[in-house]
């Protein structure tokens, strides 16, 4: 019986000492399939959301996400819209945001793309401030904190 | 006031409290090593402690509206005070009894005396303490609650939205089936330590800066 | 204590130590080439040489001497300083300093180390989302490949890879090793349970805060990787809290008691993984007809695994890493690697073989490119002054 039950012990053994070399070596092919898997995306929390509109202006490209209120469970009343400015940045970027497209601007941005200066003028409730204002590589992004005030 | 509507809130956001509880009472049921049934009169202490927080808060936002809500340094600051509290609390039941460490041992001959008869002490004043915390769901609720503009509509409107985010602390009790691991003990003092180095940093942070 | 002759077959014995070792030697060239056999470059063919023969050597003299933890230990410490120099190196050449700032933030740009699995595991489940700021598929230590990678090397070799994987581990390994007796004798086992009520209280944090806790505050590997910049108090805090971690947990307190106390008492990677030993094949077995309690076991193992109640239930805790310390130190050889579900203190040899495969293959494949980019690194050093 004890002799039995070695079989398969041992077989799996065997089996443990290809599956490093074969973990290592198949690993891309892997990585793609885990990366299928449905909780496999990076929380909109570090990528800044998806993004639901964008339109040219003075040369450069605007890029508004959709505004990301990210919790556990549900929605959070606090969060933030990602703006992306991309293209050719002036030295001096001057933008009035309507971020829910209501027709009514939320907030306006004046960034200094030399010195790194930013700053935000607030224009409506929503807003809370500025959460981060830097470059990427080519493009420029800014996060502006607002609340939930519609989410449930 | 649709008073269903405090019941559904809190089920809809009850899992972001015990996220926001669990780091409180979770350790306290492991560090105490008790059976289902005790740890149902436990986590009912802890709920009743978050109970008395939620009815003076409903209070509180019956009469002032959501303006008490407002981020002002006041507010932040008393939120910053009630989690150096809780830190206290935490640390200090993370070495009672915990024998297995050195502090922990000097620390018997000082509490031991106070918690040994009262065992309902650390749930009850945890509970309060971590319903004081102005979490997301909370703000939701104060904020629905104060459009009543009426007091007893605003504490009955919280007593739902409580009895709906206490769903979620149903399974924490039976933790105690793993009754007599001394090593799950161990880790609970631990994690309560560890919870209260968190919220004593949290809350002088809110009262430093 | 006079030592018992080995039980193994290759010990002493040239022709079949070299006999086995011909499979290895056949991974160690493919892996550290990685089927690059370019070596036009004479500084490459050197560093690839050095690191062939280093290997190769330390596998030969891991079964002709029967003593598996002191090469291991080499192996381990030379993963963990060259991990250290090439990665610093890279991260200065491409950004000019080991911090990183919200550029590389915001693009999502850092590499997924194993440590974040702990923290991401509660928000997948409820979010489907991974709370970390890196790349799915893309770029250095992309999260998927990262993740294909804890997983099998969980289900191979468990708790192992703390020993014999772990890129930091070595660091805790290394200042261990330094003197020949603690200054400080005895240390409380009851750390032992501490990393996982750091694993428990991280897990919670990160999944209410939907952020990596452990990365943010107390990953004390931050020392010798990368860091963020400093730009506001809150931020200066946590950098003070990290490089004291590194200098109290890695480098003092293992040099003072000879045991791995990050590894034991902080680490929630650890914990984590201590449960995979549940399921794992491969353990280690004490055989009581020859042990005598001596105890040596006990005052050896570096992370506080072997007690007095493990010597009597006749194997270590779960929280063993494998590291083969106590299996060298054991006067009557009373301890050996064991294949679970087959004759216990029976097999010794070819039990020891099939834990040493894989386990030695995952050494060389995480030290063998850094371990030759960090010789040219240091020759450039040395002939030019700089490394970069």
């Amino acid at each position: 019986m004890k002799s039995l039950k070695s079989i398969p012990a041992y077989i799996w053994a065997v089996f443990c000492m290809f599956l490093i070399p074969v973990t290592f070596m198949g690993n891309a092919y892997f990585a793609r399939e885990l990366a299928i898997l449905p909780f496999m995306k990076v929380s909109p929390v570090y990528t800044g959301g998806d993004s639901i509109r964008s339109y040219k202006q003075d040369g450069m490209t605007v890029t508004i996400n959709k505004p990301v209120f990210e919790s556990l469970i549900g929605k959070s009343t606090k969060g933030f819209v990602q703006v992306k400015f991309s293209g050719k940045l002036p030295s001096i970027i001057k933008n009035t945001i309507d971020y829910n497209n209501d027709g009514v601007a939320d907030f306006s941005l004046t960034i200094n793309t030399l010195s790194n200066d930013s700053k935000l003028t607030v224009l409506s409730k929503n807003v809370t401030g500025l959460v981060v204002s830097s470059n990427v590589k080519s493009y420029w992004i800014v996060r502006v904190g607002v609340l939930n005030l519609t989410e449930k | 006031m649709n008073f269903p509507e405090g019941i559904l809130l809190g089920l809809s956001t009850g899992a972001i409290c015990l996220a926001y509880c669990g780091p409180v009472i979770i350790p306290y049921l492991l560090g105490e090593n008790k059976n289902v049934h005790t740890n149902f009169v436990y986590v009912s202490l802890f709920l009743s402690g978050r109970l008395l927080a939620y009815m003076i808060i409903g209070l509180i936002a019956g009469i002032a509206g959501t303006l008490f809500l407002q981020p002002s340094g006041f507010n932040i600051k008393l939120i910053g005070v009630s989690y150096v509290f809780l830190s206290i609390l935490l640390i200090v039941y993370g070495f009672h009894r915990f024998k297995e460490v050195c502090l922990g041992k000097t620390q018997i001959k000082v509490t031991s005396g106070y918690f040994k008869n009262r065992p309902y002490v650390a749930p009850l004043i945890g509970g309060i303490l971590t319903g004081l915390n102005i979490c997301p769901p909370l703000i939701l609720a104060v904020t629905k609650a104060a459009s009543t503009h009426d007091i007893a509509g605003s504490i009955l409107f919280f007593v739902m939205f409580f009895i709906g985010t206490s769903l979620y602390f149903i399974p924490l009790p039976f933790i105690g089936i793993f009754k007599r691991q001394h090593v799950l003990r161990i880790i609970g003092k631990f994690a309560a330590i560890f919870a209260g180095l968190i919220y004593l940093y949290k809350g002088l942070f809110m009262i430093i800066n | 204590m006079m030592k018992q002759p080995s039980v193994y077959s290759t010990t002493g014995n040239l022709v079949k130590t070299l006999l086995l070792m011909i499979p290895m030697v056949l991974l160690v060239f493919v892996f550290i080439t990685r089927g690059n056999t370019d070596f036009s470059s004479p500084l490459k063919l050197v560093s690839f040489l050095i690191t062939f023969v280093f290997f190769s050597g330390l596998f030969f003299m891991i079964l002709y001497t029967g003593k598996t933890n002191r090469y291991r230990a080499i192996g381990f410490i030379v993963l963990a300083s060259f991990f250290a120099l090439t990665f610093i190196v890279n991260l200065i050449t491409m950004r000019g300093s080991m911090s990183f700032s919200n550029n590389n933030f915001l693009s999502c740009e850092i590499p997924f180390c194993h440590i974040v699995t702990t923290m991401i595991i509660i928000p997948a489940a409820i979010t489907k989302t991974i709370i970390f700021p890196g790349s799915i598929l893309n770029g250095f230590a992309s999260i998927a490949s990262m993740l294909v990678i804890v997983i099998g090397i969980s289900i191979s070799i468990g708790r192992g890879f703390c020993s014999w994987g772990c890129f930091y581990g070595g660091w805790d390994d290394g200042f261990s090793s330094i003197g020949k007796k603690p200054v400080i004798r005895k240390v409380n086992p009851a750390f032992k349970w501490m990393p996982f009520a750091i694993l428990l209280i991280i897990a919670l944090a990160s999944a209410a805060t939907l952020s990596p806790v452990y990365c943010d505050w107390l990953c004390p590997f931050k020392s010798v990787t990368e860091f963020q910049k400093v730009t506001s108090m809150e931020i200066f805090f946590k950098t003070v809290v990290f490089i004291s971690l590194f200098a109290g947990l890695v480098v003092v307190l293992p040099f003072l008691t000879k045991k791995r106390i990050q590894c034991s008492t902080f680490c929630p990677m650890g914990a984590l993984l201590s449960f995979t030993n549940k399921i794992n094949i491969f353990g280690l077995r004490i055989d009581k007809d020859k042990c005598t309690n001596c105890k040596l076991c006990a005052k050896t193992c570096p992370t506080l695994s072997i007690d007095s109640n493990d010597i009597e239930k006749g194997r270590p805790s779960f929280t063993c890493t494998k590291c083969g310390k106590c299996i060298d130190k054991c006067p009557k050889n009373a301890i050996h690697y064991h294949v679970k579900g087959t004759p216990e203190n029976k097999n010794h040899t070819l039990n020891r073989m099939l834990f040493l495969f894989p386990s030695f293959t995952l050494l060389v494949i995480f030290t063998g490119g850094t371990m030759q980019q960090g010789i040219m690194l240091l020759v450039k050093l040395f002939t030019t002054g700089s490394f970069i």
